[in-house]
């Protein structure tokens, strides 16, 4: 049996584990760190359906960029923030009618084919000439997102403690002095 | 197998949305969303590698994938100074307040 038979079979409650342990983590840290194992797993499952390069993009920036950005903010407003989630259990009529929502949607999905095996196109073709406009809108949106960052984090000018000025020496300073 | 991959995109769905209903700190909002995202890209690369079209669908991931990278840049920013402004990341605390 194949590497590729059986790994799925791991993945998938992988996934399913990493999702359900980073909502339910108490603390911020742990959360991002289920969210890091949630994206490995998430590039792995990528390279089994063929997404090769989806896998590589989801890895760096989902896994290595978010990652970073989570635990920078998780230190600035405090690694010992708790999550205030509710802490209740869920009602049992809820959970049920769920149960029967997630049926409901997957039964018509196994009428689905089979994942088409073989090349499926050029991705660096579709993507930078056929998708050219995505492109510009992500180099839009990038430039928007920095902008907006340093604005908001921007010290507010009343907060901020004015610059202590040099005053000049009076008469009665210079005869001291002297 | 196939149903397997599509179930487990509907799982993550569903386990972000319950997480989104309880969660109340701004930074595990963000956390969910990024679940909710994960969840969309998987299915929407799963049906496109069913339909033969993997590379429109992956290049189509790529624009998700970025702008959702930008969310959490902005939605990090935002909880940062929400703390700064009303030492809370809590949205219930934060709503309350009265300017």
């Amino acid at each position: 049996m194949s590497i590729a038979t059986w790994l799925p079979f791991l993945l998938l409650p992988l996934l399913g584990l990493c999702a359900i342990k980073a909502v339910q983590a108490a603390q911020l840290l742990a959360a991002a760190l289920w969210l890091a194992g949630l994206s490995a797993a998430t590039a792995a499952s990528l390279y089994l359906i063929g997404a090769y390069d989806m896998a590589v993009i989801e890895l760096s920036l989902s896994l290595g960029l978010v990652t970073v950005l989570l635990a920078f903010a998780i230190s600035m407003v405090g690694a010992n923030s708790p999550d205030t989630m509710l802490r209740r259990r869920p009602d049992r009529a809820l959970v049920v009618l769920v149960l029967i929502l997630m049926v409901a949607l997957i039964l018509p999905a196994t009428a689905v084919p089979a994942l088409t095996a073989g090349v499926d196109g050029d991705f660096s073709a579709v993507l930078w000439e056929t998708r050219q406009p995505d492109i510009l809108v992500q180099i839009a949106l990038i430039f928007a997102g920095v902008l907006g960052v340093l604005r908001l984090l921007r010290q507010d000018p009343d907060t901020t403690p004015p610059v202590a000025q040099v005053q000049e020496p009076t008469e009665a300073d210079k005869e001291a002095v002297s | 197998m196939t149903t397997l991959w599509f179930a487990a995109a509907l799982f993550l769905l569903l386990v972000a949305l319950y997480g989104l209903m309880l969660a109340r700190n701004l930074i595990k909002i963000v956390i969910i969303i990024q679940i909710l995202v994960k969840a969309g890209m998987l299915a929407l690369v799963l049906a496109s590698k069913v339909s033969g079209q993997l590379a429109l669908g992956q290049s189509l991931a790529v624009t998700v994938i970025v702008a959702d990278t930008i969310v959490v840049v902005i939605g990090l920013a935002l909880a940062i100074r929400a703390q700064a402004r009303f030492g809370t990341l809590d949205v219930d605390q934060i709503v309350a307040l009265e300017g």
